[in-house]
């Protein structure tokens, strides 16, 4: 019988694996203008690592969370530190998906232009940026220790609003993805 | 240089740049362990080195069985051949590496000390000298031998083997466990103590006794001050008394001196650790944040990264070109194309194309371009 703590470590590391390969893939494609030739030349392949990296990392996820509440001490949100990893890889999952749905919807071609371009490029980089925090989070959390630990984050302080600015948020997330989805019909 | 060549320097570069040691300095926190641990908390039991230090196990002359009893460990050599900073502390009833801890062989762990009840402690060496004591209260289930180990992990912090982790085992420590003396003053079975509470809240301690007359009870703070506490016998050998509360997380000791008819005893020292439980949240809030802030994110790049809506079907739609070119009428039509000069009788100059006269042939015709006309 394996263990969900486990559990929990191989989909964590499976997540930080692509998603860490996925970042440098995006970060090359947002600066492959600047970049030397033979790599500016192979931003398709670059474009292809970045996605197909994030949307294996996208599908590991919910297996991180889910392995991870279970394996919890002491319950799902016994400590400030596990209530900022739900909140950091909720907003990296949302992230993630909106990249992809994007990249999917506009093909290749959302590189050419810079204003899309930089929100791709900047997207991808803060759904990678929030799982590497979820992922030093956790580290901290069961080993007292990050490869993070020099940004000295205040884990252990969550920003937690009340319930109804965080259905007035969800509610604007909804108007949000509805005007995007609807934006080509 | 190629570029592969520069490539594959480059991943040689930063594969030996990295070290083979997976230390966790940080620790993993106490609890209840196999040996095992000692290699799988540092990732992979086949890095470890041994450890210099040396372990030992002290013991009480007489161990009885269902009575509590101190066992402790001692660590030499602490900052002499490592430079430790944290140490982990096993205590084992085998080298299995699976299934050792002491609750295998019977024993019951009272207290680690900490305020727990595990077999695996960690201790910082910060201020301890060269040598570690560690002091656990157990309590056997049977009468015979019994053995005991020590196993300590952890790493070194500096010199040539900076961060890499190490372990070491005791020789075994036979425990004889004998029978009670019969009116001993003692313990009942079925007391088990206390080991944590809040910061700031009181502990009344209802102990248990069995063959006990009189009880006196005192306990300690961490500075190793010693005060008497006050007893009150509620009936035949049970015995009350409160210990203050603590106002930060600390740990303080308390032992009792119980007597009767038969031999007296004392019992080991309990340790009580005050601490401070996290707040219980309510999850629902936490999901709702966290799901509103995952679909605000989502929205946010889907509407910013939305198509043009420039399609080839609509630029069919808008090109209205064609129906303009036919509404023009056909004499514009032949003033928009330039006039072409008539052709001399003798045809084109010599050496030109019908292409350079469309374009040039008035000017030949002005005598501005060319020989002119003769």
């Amino acid at each position: 019988m394996i263990s969900s703590n486990t559990l929990h470590v191989v989909a964590t590391e499976l997540v930080v694996g692509a998603y860490a390969l996925s970042g440098v893939a995006f970060l090359l494609c947002l600066a492959h203008q600047y970049l030397p030739g033979s790599i500016r030349s192979s931003y398709r392949s670059l474009d292809a690592v970045a996605h197909s990296a994030m949307l294996f990392g996208l599908i590991a996820t919910p297996f991180a969370i889910w392995t991870g509440l279970s394996s919890a001490p002491g319950g799902e949100m016994s400590s400030p530190i596990l209530a900022n990893k739900m909140l950091f890889s909720m907003s990296g999952l949302g992230l993630a998906s909106g990249v992809l749905l994007a990249r999917w919807r506009l093909g290749i071609s959302l590189w050419d232009e810079p204003r899309s371009r930089l929100t791709q490029g900047v997207s991808g980089l803060g759904a990678v940026g929030f799982m590497l925090v979820t992922a030093s989070a956790g580290g901290t959390f069961s080993r007292g220790e990050s490869l993070l630990d020099w940004l000295h984050l205040p884990y252990g302080e969550t920003l937690l609003m009340p319930t109804a600015l965080s259905a007035i948020l969800l509610l604007v997330g909804i108007a949000c993805t509805t005007i995007g989805l609807r934006s080509n019909a | 240089m190629n570029q592969r060549v520069k490539v594959l320097v480059l991943l040689i570069v930063l594969v030996t740049s990295t070290t083979f040691s997976a230390a966790e300095p940080g620790g993993n926190g106490d609890g209840l362990r196999d040996m095992q641990c000692g290699g799988a908390c540092h990732g992979d039991a086949g890095q470890n080195a041994t450890s210099l230090l040396t372990l030992s196990i002290e013991y009480p002359e007489q161990v009885w069985v269902g009575q509590p009893a101190e066992v402790r460990i001692v660590v030499e050599g602490v900052d002499v051949a490592h430079d430790e900073q944290l140490i982990g502390l096993f205590l084992l009833s085998s080298t299995n590496a699976h299934g050792d801890t002491p609750l295998e062989d019977g024993w019951e762990i009272l207290s680690n000390g900490q305020g727990g009840s595990g077999n695996y402690v960690e201790r910082s060496t910060d201020g301890t000298g060269s040598i570690l004591e560690h002091t656990w209260v157990l309590r056997a289930d049977a009468i015979g031998a019994k053995t005991l180990y020590a196993a300590v992990h952890h790493a070194d912090a500096s010199g040539p083997a900076q961060g890499s982790p190490f372990f070491g085992v005791s020789q075994g420590f036979e425990i004889n466990v004998a029978p009670v003396p019969e009116d001993l003053a003692r313990i009942h079975e079925d007391f088990t103590p206390t080991t944590a509470r809040e910061v700031g809240e009181d502990l009344t301690v209802l102990l248990h006794t069995k063959y006990t007359d009189a009880a006196q009870v005192e306990w300690r703070t961490e500075d190793g001050a010693v005060i008497q506490a006050a007893v009150n016998s509620t009936e035949a050998n049970y015995w009350q008394f409160t210990l203050p509360a603590a106002i930060a997380p600390s740990t303080i000791e308390w032992r009792a001196t119980l007597s009767g008819e038969g031999p007296s005893q004392t019992t080991p020292w309990f340790a009580v650790s005050a601490q401070i439980t996290p707040e219980e949240v309510d999850a629902l809030p936490i999901y709702l944040q966290g799901l509103a802030m995952g679909l605000v994110l989502f929205g946010a790049v889907l509407a910013m990264q939305r198509p043009s809506g420039q399609t080839d079907d609509s630029l069919k739609i808008y090109d209205e070109t064609p129906t303009i070119e036919a509404l023009q009428p056909a004499e514009e039509a032949a003033d928009s194309q330039p006039s072409i000069a008539p052709l001399p009788e003798e045809g084109l100059p010599p050496g030109w194309t019908d292409e350079q006269w469309q374009w040039y042939g008035h000017e030949y015709l002005a005598g501005t371009y060319g020989d002119g006309p003769q």
